[in-house]
């Protein structure tokens, strides 16, 4: 009768993680695998060296304090779980409209600086499949505070700023979502495509954005849009080019700017089907904006993910029923 | 007529080659390991996207347990791995048909605080827990560590 204990306590945490995974961070360094409880996340990277690649399981990594940071400073990869619509940004855009998704998310409550001494020039990713959200009661921002060439970030959600305090060349940004992304003298030749960016701070000029939606820019000069949506011109960029944009039509771009191609009309929150109806087509003959171009914007990881899971223990036969589908990435 | 064979083989070959390929591209690759026992990773390729499966784990001790897998994407000549996805799930002792002793108490404890201690005023045959426990720092999530265990006497 004792075991009763037992049993109840073993049935409330078997009820708990049913279907559920545990939160994990997992360092893999020349295939070796080592994982990391919850409290101890951040060690998986300090314990990285230069090539690892570190998995995250969904969850949410970090206190959601302003005082919390990670540091990333050597050249590792980190990969997240994916982004769930439901923490997605801008998520009333038509943009997601279609888009897979995984239903669970690896949120980084906390602050990310990115300083790799010795400016080195990075092969492979450094992040993807993140959210680092503003609803935590703090503004988390994403910093490159060291010089660095060929930062890629993809398929994240910053919902505050990306910065850079230090040299960077070369940034891709790739089908991110970004509050308030800060294009300034200190990012050299950034490639910006298939993002999202709530409001642009563009104080560099001469960059070029593809296949992108704005909601405000300031700045902006002598900088090419092209194939993006222009969901607000805020802050009137001066002296730039538009070419196959769609805008909306009260949008009055001054008389330095100049636009080829490009369609001014009521509502430009449109879906990959509406955009093609419309003939709403870029320059690379895909639809204009995050959908088209040349990496289409998903919330889904690149890397194969469980969609959905159960994982049961039957007492009766001493069994684990496990009941996974997985899909492959995108 | 053996050049006529050679040559129907070809044919045939040709044409199930999309169809072999079609298959392949179905399949889902993964591994999986129980607890931390990487070393004794199993490599399993299943049809489809759906995995099912039946381990026999009756040789694991009861208690808290973890059933690790991932799954990964064959890009040229390289393994593209997705994320470790980590499952728990519980073991209960067996259950004694009657009960020879009675429960005065019970115990518990949070990471490595001081265990709380419980004893009844009188001992009891049966006793359900269903009480709310009182977490010293509010963890995360679905957070149980590996070494989570909890005692009885």
């Amino acid at each position: 009768m004792k075991k009763l204990i037992t049993l109840t306590i073993c049935a409330l945490i078997g009820m708990t993680a049913y279907g559920a995974t545990v939160q994990r961070t997992i360092l893999s360094h020349k295939g070796q695998l080592t994982t990391y409880d919850a409290n101890h996340w951040k060690d998986a990277i300090n314990d990285a060296v230069a090539g690892d690649t570190v998995y995250f399981t969904s969850g949410v990594f970090g206190d959601g304090t302003a005082d919390d940071n990670l540091v990333i400073d050597k050249v590792v990869t980190l990969i997240g779980a994916g982004v769930a619509e439901s923490d997605a940004s801008f998520r009333d855009i038509a943009a997601y409209d279609g888009c897979a998704t995984t239903g669970a998310s690896t949120v980084l409550a906390t602050n990310i600086t990115i300083a790799i001494p010795g400016s080195p020039r990075l092969k492979s990713t450094l992040m993807e499949g993140f959210v680092v959200p503003s609803y935590y009661g703090f503004e988390p921002s994403v910093t490159i505070s060291e010089p660095v060439t060929d930062l890629i970030i993809k398929r994240c959600q910053f919902g505050e700023y990306l910065r850079a305090t230090a040299k960077v060349k070369g940034l891709v940004l790739e089908g991110c979502s970004v509050g308030r992304l800060v294009v300034d003298s200190n990012m050299e030749n950034p490639d910006v495509h298939n993002c999202l960016v709530g409001n642009l701070y563009a104080n560099a000029e001469g960059i070029e954005y593809t296949n992108c939606v704005f909601y405000g820019i300031e700045g902006a000069a002598n900088c090419t849009f092209e194939n993006c949506i222009m969901n607000s011109n805020r802050g009137n960029p001066d002296y730039c080019t538009y070419v196959n944009c769609l805008y909306l039509n009260w949008v009055s771009f001054g008389d330095h700017n100049s636009t080829e191609g490009c369609w001014a009309i009521d509502d430009v929150n449109l879906t990959e089907s509406q955009l093609q109806l419309g003939g709403y087509i870029g320059t690379d003959g895909t639809v204009v904006g995050p959908l088209g171009g040349p990496a289409p914007f998903t919330l889904i990881p690149s890397h194969p993910y469980v969609e959905s899971s159960s994982v049961t223990y039957n007492k009766s036969t001493k069994k684990l029923n496990v009941k996974v589908t997985v899909k492959k990435g995108k | 007529m053996k050049g006529r064979h050679i040559f129907q083989l070809c044919l045939a070959l040709l044409l199930c080659y999309p169809l072999l390929l079609k298959a392949q591209s179905t399949q889902t690759n993964y591994q999986y390991w129980i607890d931390d026992n990487k070393e004794e990773a199993v490599y399993e390729t299943a049809d489809g996207e759906d995995i099912d499966l039946s381990i026999d784990v009756s040789a694991l001790s009861p208690g808290v347990h973890f059933y690790n897998m991932r799954a990964y994407e064959t890009v040229g000549t390289k393994k593209k791995w997705g994320t470790t996805y980590r499952y728990l799930f519980c073991i209960p002792r067996s259950q004694q048909e009657t009960a020879d002793r009675l429960i005065t108490g019970y115990t518990y404890a949070f990471e490595g605080n001081s265990p709380t201690v419980e004893v009844f005023d009188s001992p009891v045959e049966e006793y359900s827990l269903s009480e709310y426990l009182s977490v010293p720092q509010a963890p995360l999530p679905m957070v149980i560590d590996d070494d989570c265990s909890f005692m009885f006497d």
